[in-house]
């Protein structure tokens, strides 16, 4: 194409365009004959075809105009004309509103125009248009009159009438109003809600700041703007949906979605209470909370209004305020009567009031909000908003129980489980609750408020935020669920849906959670057949007994406050209420486990695990804790499959991926688990934990471009302290041990008292294996004194076995006994035991190291048989029977990660006489891959101790 | 961080006076001061939170002319530019991002290249910049026109003065090349 052929085009693209759809086809064809040239008619074909493009083709990358804060609008600028923009008035939730001169007719006017993204939908714009000119109907002094709808540069526009005054919010902020001011207003009020509810037109959002004074007249703003955002086509509220403006002013009925004339009514009654008793209160009353309050509890607004109102007002007023639409009047008529008598209406507004009014049968919600002080923005939209992708994280605030029953404060627990039982959704961790509580800098003992839930969901990033109440209601309930979007301030929130259930006693309470969980749970995008492969009902998953649920959230509290006997207590006390409290015993178990009371943790676990076969449990808590167990008893064997399961059935949670991959390096796959951890990576934010393993297959493999970009995110992921020690471990696998034992120190020196112990452990280990055998022995030592006094038991007796293997093999058999025997009694833990046992039989103390033996706890699976045979078998090898020795340590070996060599076996093999098959074995040892340095259950120095072992025995 | 306000002031009164080489140099500022401070967001942002770009451009107009607005021309001049600057980064970005495809691409990558927009409309960039390509050869008017409204989302009068065409002109070619670029991807 030229562009002088485009320029022919271009003309008669535009005649054909210029005429209406349905005689294109004809003008087309028409032309099509007299155009010689071919490219011409075909593109003009082609092009004509295409001329009907939706208005979302081609929107602005950056939406209106390139910089949002610049106004649409600049003084100066004249619209359709006729309309001369003056200055801007303000920033509502819909759009900009500006004074403009109106050239036709010479008067000032107020131009509002509308932000395109509330006109993305076509369908929105045309009953934008529809309701806006029924709106426009309605011609009354005391409603804001709306003049014209056109279109400006592609969006729409509406003229109204320009007001020049003080909306009552701002009035209200120097005072109540007196009564004379007040009675006047009051009936102007209602003059006004009487005509626009004849032409069937409903506000919906009464509130001070939608009230104007322009002299001594009262205006509505906005009327028949406000909307309803989910509607069927009849625009009839039949379901509950979006919230729109903020609850202050709401009549009760609003919160279920049902809404008429009465319920303006009761806004308005609402409005004149505060206006004249306490004028500064003007933002209502507390929002959802107070909204659900007033509808819930039989309020005694009697008391609320003041004796000084006249008893017309009183009366009126009173039954305007019913919680019940039934029992209040039925229309403002009504309500005029009961008062007519008390105010003599002036002559003029009379007149107007008795003009022209339509009675068109239809109930509107028209469109969106000017808030003058916005708080909230509302995106009015047809059809549901876009769910959340899945792997999204939902945030649960603690529920609020405003019933004033304590045995209720189980309600976030029934809560949060009903949701985690989501394979979509991940539900956000609350235990990081503390941690990014004093990041915030906030006190993590104290609830905190809607703003600050919004915070800390903003703070990490979290898209969901759900809050809930419930209530009471003489002898119901009322749960009431909101849910908003969350962008990137804490000040808006730009979506909000919300449900609400009631229930007719405690036990229906769970059924009303479950009702709004699953109501939620579709908005965010699970479709009926997700919802229903995990759907569980929280009573059955939790507990049915509310005292239990609420002794579970008190040992919550408690354990996060540090009070472990208490919460051990208060959940001893759940199960005993509840004998069916799966995750009561879950979370005893858990512990239990880390207090290291192994023997009645694991028993918890198994109980867990048993309710579980019965649906105790939400599916996704089965296969956690089946799998964790598993892990923790070492039976990979089980483990993997129940892994296995829990990632196909939820996908979108990382923990069993992760998990995997942590098995299979352990187990020595390391191939499979760099894969799986490589996946995870992928597909989920990065955590500390999972980049650790994947790590720790890379450093297996020697696969150092991976290790040094993994490092660099588990640097940006965890503290640095940790990727430090990293770091230290990489170069001394590439056998820059300078540079480690440097990088090791450096941490060793920090204030991270827990991270220093770490870095100790694996300095003595790595010099160990250097050959430095003293200085690990004085590390481990500095570090032991070091790990007592910070009151770490754990990694106090874990280096305590390490210096005494040490102490021991320099021949110091005596102190290596001592360090043995003071290990476990500073830790019982299963594998300390072992090797403790080790270390009194090889170093003479057998009879000691039986009694130990005893001290092993009675689990099951593979390892722990493992253990029992290596400690039997060290035994036999102290008392010299070497031939059942080496049997027993066999069988141990092949039943604990058979593909490692263990060293406990090539040194009963050395000393059986059998010096080929140690050599053997250590030369498999002096092979390991550096990765095993990372493991505590060995010993340290073995593959030094191994290489040592080979160089001396060569010659034979 | 920004370049100087008087700097840029003086390049556009260049520019306006028909200077060829100061409309490049603007751009190139314009594009450098873009990814930097898009580093900076990126940096103090989670990686995960979507960044604006003209947001960003948004903030170097603040920052450059702060309260006092230029003059229409001028502005109109800075706005045609960044709408040049603005399909520039989000064509190579949107480029990146394909490249970046193959294979699993983890979160924390040098921060440049991690710069996100709405993804679904990364592929559209692409195809319309390389239509207003074609388009350019013999609809030079027109390629300009999409390229202020779509990537820069100029509003026709603002066009108008830029091209100084009237903007009923500017509507008319707008719809023309609108249809025609629909008819194109649509293929």
């Amino acid at each position: 194409m030229t562009p002088e052929q485009w320029e022919i085009l271009q003309g008669f693209f535009e005649e054909v365009i210029q005429k209406p759809l349905e005689e294109r086809p004809e003008a087309l064809s028409r032309l099509e004959t007299e155009i010689q040239d071919s490219a011409i008619r075909m593109e003009l074909r082609r092009l004509v075809e295409h001329a009907e493009v939706g208005a979302e083709f081609l929107r602005p990358v950056a939406g209106l105009g390139l910089f949002p804060d610049k106004p649409a609008l600049q003084q100066g600028d004249v619209i359709a004309d006729r309309f001369e923009i003056l200055k801007s008035i303000g920033k509502g939730g819909m759009g900009e509103v500006f004074e403009a001169f109106d050239r036709t007719l010479g008067v000032r006017v107020a131009i509002k125009m509308v932000a395109p993204e509330f006109t993305r939908e076509p369908s929105l714009l045309k009953r934008f248009h529809q309701e806006v000119q029924i709106a426009h109907q309605v011609t009354h002094a005391n409603i804001c009159r709306i003049y014209d709808l056109g279109e400006h540069n592609g969006l729409p526009y509406l003229s109204m009438e320009f007001l020049e005054g003080e909306t009552l919010s701002k009035i209200l902020e120097r005072g109540p109003l007196p009564l004379k001011l007040w009675d006047d207003l009051a009936h102007q009020l209602l003059q006004g809600l009487r005509a626009a509810h004849a032409a069937g037109v409903v506000h919906r959002d009464l509130k001070p700041s939608n009230l104007m004074l322009t002299g001594s007249r009262l205006v509505i703003l906005d009327f028949g703007l406000a909307r309803p955002i989910l509607t069927n086509e009849e625009g009839s509220l039949t379901r509950p949906g979006t919230l729109i403006g903020t609850p202050d002013w709401m009549a009760p009925e609003q919160l279920i979605g049902e809404y008429d004339e009465r319920s303006d009514l009761y806004s308005a009654a609402l409005i004149l209470v505060r206006a004249f008793k306490q004028g500064s209160d003007t933002t209502g009353s507390g929002g959802l909370a107070g909204a659900v309050r007033r509808a819930t509890t039989d309020n005694d607004f009697r008391a609320q209004i003041p004796k000084s109102l006249p008893a017309p007002w009183r009366h009126a007023l009173l039954s305007c305020l019913e919680r019940d639409p039934r029992k209040r009047p039925r229309n403002v008529e009504e309500v005029q009567k009961l008062v007519r008598a008390h105010h003599v209406l002036p002559l003029q507004l009379r007149q107007f009031a008795a003009s022209n009014w339509k009675s068109a049968a239809i109930v509107l919600g028209v469109l969106a909000l000017f808030a003058a002080s916005l708080r909230i923005v509302w995106y009015p939209r047809q059809k549901q908003p876009e769910g959340l992708k899945p792997g999204s994280v939902i945030m649960i605030a603690f529920a609020d129980n405003t019933t004033a029953d304590s045995r209720f404060d189980g309600l976030t627990t029934a809560l949060r489980e009903d949701f985690r039982q989501s394979a979509r959704f991940n539900v956000w961790d609350q235990r990081r609750f503390g941690e990014v509580a004093r990041a915030m800098r906030r006190d993590p003992n104290l609830k905190p408020d809607e703003k600050g839930w919004r915070e800390i969901a903003v703070r990490e990033g979290v898209p969901l935020l759900v809050f809930s109440t419930l209530s009471k209601v003489s002898d119901s309930y009322v749960f009431s669920v909101i849910c908003e979007q969350i962008g990137s301030s804490p000040d808006t929130a730009f979506q909000k849906w919300q449900d609400t259930e009631t229930a007719s006693g405690p036990q229906e309470v769970f059924d009303a959670i479950h009702k709004a969980t699953n109501r939620v749970r579709t908005l965010a995008g699970e479709n009926a057949a997700e919802i229903s492969a995990n759907n569980l009902l929280p009573q059955d998953i939790t507990s049915s007994s509310w005292e239990a649920l609420g002794l579970y959230g008190e040992a919550q509290k408690a354990y996060s406050q540090g009070h472990v006997e208490d919460a051990v207590s208060s959940l001893r006390r759940a199960v005993d209420r509840d004998a069916q409290f799966a995750m009561g015993f879950m979370r005893l178990g858990d512990i239990l486990n880390s207090q290291n009371k192994l023997e009645e943790g694991f028993a918890d676990w198994r109980k867990a695990i048993a309710l579980a076969g019965t649906q105790h449990l939400s599916e996704h808590e089965r296969l956690s804790i089946e799998s964790r167990y598993q892990l923790e008893i070492k039976d990979f064997g089980k483990a993997v499959p129940l892994l296995n399961e829990w990632m196909r059935k939820f996908p979108n949670d990382p923990l069993p991926m992760q998990l995997l991959a942590w098995t299979w390096i352990e187990t020595g796959n390391y191939d499979e688990g760099i894969r799986l951890a490589r996946d995870s990576q992928s597909r989920f934010p990065p955590t500390a934990y999972g980049t650790s393993v994947l790590l720790r297959g890379l450093i297996a493999k020697k696969d150092w471009a991976g290790i040094d970009q993994q490092t660099t995110i588990l640097e940006n992921v965890s503290n640095r302290l940790l990727a430090q020690e990293f770091r230290a471990f990489i170069a001394f696998s590439r056998g820059n041990y300078d540079e480690s034992v440097s990088l090791l120190r450096e941490v060793m020196r920090s204030e991270d008292q827990m991270e220093s112990s770490r870095a100790t452990a694996m300095l003595a280990n790595l010099e160990a294996d250097h050959g430095n055998l003293a200085s690990a022995r004085q590390l481990l030592s500095e570090g032991i004194a070091k790990d007592r006094a910070i009151g770490q038991d754990g990694f106090g007796s874990q280096k305590m076995i390490a210096l005494a293997f040490l102490e021991g093999k320099d021949g110091n058999r005596s102190r290596a006994i001592a360090l043995a025997r003071e290990a476990v009694s500073m830790r019982r833990y299963p594998w300390v035991i072992v090797q403790a046992v080790s270390i009194l039989a090889r170093y003479g103390a057998p009879e000691d190291a039986t009694r130990f033996v005893k001290r092993f706890p009675a689990g099951e699976g593979p390892t722990y048989e493992a253990n029992r045979l290596r400690m039997r078998g060290e035994i036999l090898a102290a008392k010299r029977s070497f031939d059942r020795a080496l049997d027993l340590l066999e069988q141990a070996s092949n039943l604990d990660r058979p593909q490692q060599p263990k060293e406990y076996l090539a040194r009963a093999a050395d000393l059986a006489g059998d010096h080929e098959r140690a050599r053997i074995i250590y030369q498999r040892i002096a092979e390991m891959p550096s990765i095993t340095l990372l493991t505590d259950d060995e010993w340290p120095g073995t593959r030094f101790i191994a290489r040592e072992y080979l160089t001396t025995t060569k010659g034979e | 961080m920004i370049t100087t306000p008087g700097e840029v002031s003086l390049l556009l009164e260049r520019i306006l006076d028909g200077d060829r080489s100061a409309e490049g140099r603007l751009f190139d500022i314009l594009y450098g001061d873009l990814r930097r401070m898009a580093a900076y967001q990126l940096r103090r942002e989670r990686s995960d939170h979507t960044l604006q770009p003209t947001a960003l451009v948004n903030e170097v107009y603040v920052k450059i002319f702060g309260q006092s607005p230029p003059e229409a021309r001028s502005r109109a001049h800075f706005m045609a530019l960044a709408a040049q600057v603005m399909r520039r980064y989000l064509v190579d970005h949107a480029r990146t991002k394909k490249a970046d495809k193959r294979g699993h691409h983890p979160q924390m990558v040098p921060i440049e290249n991690a710069l996100i927009y709405d993804e679904r409309r990364s592929d559209e960039f692409l195809a319309v910049h390389d239509a207003l390509e074609r388009l350019r050869e013999w609809a030079p008017r027109q390629s300009q026109i999409v390229e202020m409204r779509y990537f820069g989302g100029m509003s026709e009068e603002e066009i108008g003065d830029y091209l100084k065409i009237s903007s009923r002109t500017v509507k008319r070619d707008w719809a023309m090349a609108r249809a025609w670029l629909h008819a194109e991807l649509s293929i």
